[in-house]
């Protein structure tokens, strides 16, 4: 799946969750908006450092200050951070709320749409050369 | 005679009532700005802020709305809500010019607040420590964890209580930002995938940010110790660009004098000015093994650089 059917797939959960997902559609839409985070980090790798695909989460996000802005950067990991953490089941905690979901699902888009317009101007700058 | 006296007190009340309001349109606003950053689109939003009431009893209006409806929000916001709500009308008064305090202690501000939320706070306290001292006592690691995951220069430290409350202090390595970030260049050396040059990369940009850091607390208590003001010293600090110039400055107590740079670096120790160019080229010839080397360099140099 492409990080942008994924990103469609939570969108719906978070809209209208299926019958079947009731109890668990904000976990399940914070499991898949993560999930289009590392698949769109691992699409602009493959572009401008093919290795880094192949490094933990905690590595890339180490990575993106050497290669993105500031606020890219911290987009990135506050998004990933947040995610991970909403996505696992802790008793002492309450599930993410319908707003913080969104707010993710927001901040994942914006991320993407920055990375992929990167990657696109670095493949220009490589064909100029 | 009567009749003008009162028209005359009731223009009184209403010009001090606009000064009131002028007075406290920064604060409004800054703390709309700071509870829009640390509520991350909860269902609650803040509206204007008033100040009310006369003589002994006096009182703030805040317009706050549930989903666009507006209502008493207050007593159906969490707990962790109402934490922000009173942290964001805090910080802008707090942190006043006219305020005699350029420090802030706050007590575990991340109670009770959901897991989301901690990012936006954590952002905001590194907001307001540009320009003060913010000191925060939390049992809560989420907020350690996020200074670690954003990367923010926070001093972590844990505070033991002993019996007959004897308390001590104590910072593992990674309390201190600077060691920090040499902690996360070497879990980078170790990361067989990574291709050399990206390592090296990456680890010559955290060194320089640990070496950077460190030079920054050593201008600060150097400063602090000769009685410059705070503003001037952080002047100095956004003045010098660059890690050379930063070095200058922490140094030479000049960010120009660059060019003595390499002299007083020698003094520092014989790897010095190697693990410095290293850092500003942002990148270093040689094998894997030699970037650990290279850190274990740089983590003695910022140990010195930030003891003057």
């Amino acid at each position: 799946m492409t990080p942008e059917l994924l990103l469609d797939e939570a969108a719906t959960l978070l809209s209208r969750p299926s019958r079947s997902m009731r109890r668990c559609w904000q976990r399940g839409c914070a499991c898949l908006t993560r999930l289009a985070l590392e698949q769109g980090l691992c699409g602009y790798w493959n572009c401008v450092a093919p290795t880094l695909t192949r490094c933990p989460m905690r590595h890339q996000l180490l990575a993106l200050p050497a290669f993105v802005d500031a606020s890219t950067t911290f987009l990135a990991r506050t998004a990933w951070h947040g995610l991970s953490r909403a996505m696992h089941h802790h008793v002492y905690e309450l599930a993410p709320t319908h707003a913080e979901l969104r707010s993710w699902h927001c901040d994942v888009v914006a991320l993407l749409d920055e990375l992929r317009r990167q990657s696109d101007s670095a493949a220009q700058e490589a064909e100029c050369c | 005679m009567f009749a003008a006296l009162k028209t005359a007190i009731a223009k009184l009340l209403e010009f001090g009532k606009e000064i009131r309001a002028d007075k406290l349109a920064p604060v409004a606003a800054e703390a709309t700005t700071i509870w829009n950053t640390l509520r991350q689109d909860s269902n609650v939003q803040l509206g204007a802020i008033k100040l009310a009431g006369t003589g002994t009893t006096r009182r703030v209006d805040l317009d706050v709305e549930v989903d666009g409806v507006p209502g008493a929000a207050l007593s159906v916001m969490s707990q962790g809500e109402l934490h922000s709500l009173a942290l964001a009308l805090f910080l802008p008064r707090a942190t006043m010019p006219e305020s005699p305090f350029r420090f802030l202690v706050i007590d575990d501000p991340v109670q009770s607040m959901d897991p989301a939320k901690v990012y936006g706070l954590a952002q905001v306290l590194a907001q307001v420590a540009k320009h003060r001292q913010v000191i925060v006592f939390t049992h809560d690691d989420r907020l350690p964890a996020a200074v670690r995951h954003l990367q923010l220069d926070a001093r972590i430290l844990a505070v033991s209580r002993l019996a007959r409350s004897q308390v001590t202090l104590s910072s593992d390595r990674d309390g201190d930002p600077g060691q920090r970030y040499l902690s996360d260049a070497l879990a980078i050396t170790h990361d067989e995938n990574m291709a050399r040059t990206v390592q090296a990369t990456i680890v010559c940009n955290l060194i320089r940010d640990a070496l950077e850091y460190a030079c920054h607390e050593r201008i600060r208590i150097r400063g602090f110790r000769a009685g410059t003001s705070i503003t001037d010293t952080e002047a100095a600090i956004s003045e010098a660009e660059g890690l050379r110039s930063t070095l200058a400055l922490a140094l030479l107590g000049d960010r120009k004098r660059v060019r003595e740079l390499n002299g007083e670096l020698s003094k520092l120790g014989p790897t010095a000015a190697r693990v410095v160019s290293a850092a500003n080229n942002g990148s270093h010839g040689g094998a894997a093994s030699d970037l650990a080397v290279l850190i274990e360099d740089a983590r003695r140099l910022a140990g010195k650089l930030s003891r003057p």
